[in-house]
């Protein structure tokens, strides 16, 4: 009998999530790889795989972290260059790594000094699209998710109301995480007092940068059953990039509907390779740099009607005890900006049921997604049944 | 007018359209293969593959798809410019294009809107100003 090569994440690390860490990025990488490792039970000297990303050299690469973490050779590595897009698309990388006997266990981190460091959300996208944005003042990812938000509101008919559901709805789940960096209670009239940073957002529909690292290890799932957690199966995993994506992260101007992203583009696949619905879909992890991006998610992966994310999330469907609890950790909006890396993570550890208070009441199947506009990814999870 | 920033630098990809917004004219490129006209500036069309195009000099009408209202700078320089509307503006020949809306911030999408030109030291910024519908 063939050896399962399915793959299985089975352990997450974390450095603290703080202003300044007072650590370098390598320092930060490494602590949350040997964190990871050890949730997972398994030694240094395992590690046949490291993948990460970074934008604009914001990070160190994978060669640097598998030298401080004193791995044995390396089979595999990828440093991607791509932001918030990356971390569900690495773990499909490694996934195929695995199924292919070219990795056995492969440790993926992202770690940035995002606040104290170089600031992503001030940062100069080079590329060709460059010259059409920066000159003029249009010059932050925020701007461009703001401009996307803008359209996707007055098309589906929802309002600044609706993102405030998504911002307020997610800071509850922080108040029950400890890592989260935002975690002051937020009511919906707090939302809308605070003054517009860029239409229509205002600052807590915006994510907080950080310093800090987060790290899984992902290994075959035959491997995994022998290992001190429960094994979170990768049932699938897709990326996609529609036609017309850009000249760079930052370059919408060929892309059509600025109402639809990626996730419309990649649902069909990602549901009917795990052969689920998303009906069966317990939890979802949805990349959230801005609040609109939950609902666009939303929609876009069919868990509500068109025009209908924000009615579903003010209905309290995606609390704890709703039909859909989303965005365990309070988000990137409240938990803090590990480009949806911690996204991931999140969703290991509520698939292996370890979210303490925030844990959902069903969590075999979670949905997670990585990226915002034109280009991203998406897993669905499940729990070795 | 003064600007926060030096204007794009120009490579064999764009310098056409920089330079004919210099004489405040906008050139954009159409395929000859399947007939789409395309921004930004790029050696072949992202509908068909094919590398010949010809410029074409658009009207500067168009309408505003998405637009947003910048209160807080986010990169030295522009503190002194806000607030101010960034506009996505589709052009009546067909192309999408990104520039300041002049005038209050919008309120819905769908404006009518024509091209402005500002001259900074060095270079000529396309803006946009609200204006009667168009035919």
């Amino acid at each position: 009998m063939s050896t399962d090569r399915r793959a299985a994440i089975v352990g997450v690390g974390y450095t603290p999530f703080s202003r300044d860490s007072g650590c370098s990025v390598l320092d930060l990488a490494r602590a949350a790889c040997a964190d990871a490792l050890s949730d997972a039970g398994l030694a240094h000297s395992d590690v046949d795989g490291v993948g990460s990303f970074m934008v604009m050299h914001d990070s160190v690469k994978c060669q640097a972290v598998a030298t401080t973490l004193a791995t044995g050779e390396l089979r595999w590595s990828v440093d991607l260059d791509l932001g918030g897009q990356a971390p569900c698309h690495l773990v499909g990388l490694a996934s195929s790594a695995i199924a292919t006997g070219q990795a056995d266990v492969v440790v993926l981190y992202r770690a940035m000094n995002g606040r104290s460091g170089p600031r992503v959300g001030t940062m100069t996208f080079d590329g060709p699209g460059a010259a059409w944005r920066y000159p003029i003042g249009y010059d932050a990812y925020l701007m461009y998710c703001a401009m996307w938000a803008q359209r996707f509101l007055a098309e589906t008919g929802q309002g600044a109301e609706d993102l405030g559901a998504v911002a307020v709805a997610q800071r509850a789940y922080a108040f029950e995480n400890e890592r989260a960096v935002r975690r002051r209670p937020l009511t919906t009239a707090d939302h809308a007092s605070a003054p517009v940073v860029v239409s229509p957002y205002r600052a807590d529909d915006c994510t907080v940068e950080v310093d800090g690292a987060c790290a899984l290890v992902v290994t075959s799932i035959e491997r995994a059953r022998d290992l001190r957690r429960p094994p979170v199966v990768v049932a699938a995993a897709e990326y996609r990039a529609g036609p017309r994506s850009g000249l760079d992260i930052g370059d919408h101007l060929l892309w059509d509907d600025y109402t639809r992203n990626y996730t419309s583009l990649l649902r069909d696949d990602l549901f009917g390779r795990a052969g689920v619905t998303p009906a069966d879909v317990d939890v979802a992890e949805i990349y959230d740099c801005f609040s609109s991006t939950v609902l666009m998610g939303l929609e876009g992966l069919g868990f509500c009607g068109r025009g209908e994310s924000g009615a579903f999330v003010r209905s309290g469907a995606t609390a704890l005890d709703g039909a859909l609890p989303v965005n365990t950790h309070g988000g990137l909006l409240s938990e803090g900006y590990l480009h949806g890396m911690n996204t991931v993570c999140e969703a290991v550890l509520q698939v292996q049921g370890r979210g303490g208070a925030r844990q959902a009441p069903r969590h075999e199947v979670c949905a997670v997604t990585s990226g915002a506009l034109m280009d991203g990814s998406a897993l669905v999870l499940t729990a070795d049944r | 007018m003064t600007s926060p920033t030096a204007g794009p630098v120009p490579d064999a990809d764009t310098a056409p359209f920089l330079d004919a917004l210099r004489e405040h004219r906008i050139f954009l490129q159409r395929c000859t293969e399947c007939g789409r006209v395309r921004f930004p500036p790029m050696p072949a069309c992202p509908w068909c593959g094919a590398t010949s195009a010809t410029q074409i000099t658009a009207t500067g009408e168009g309408r505003v798809y998405s637009w947003v209202g910048v209160h807080r700078a986010l990169t030295p320089g522009f503190e002194g410019e806000v607030p101010y509307t960034i506009a996505t503006v589709d052009l009546r020949e067909g192309a999408r294009v990104f520039g300041r809306l002049e005038g209050p911030e919008p309120i819905e999408p769908g404006g009518a809107v024509s091209a402005t030109f500002v001259d900074h030291d060095g270079w000529t910024e396309l803006r946009f100003r609200p204006t009667d519908a168009f035919a």
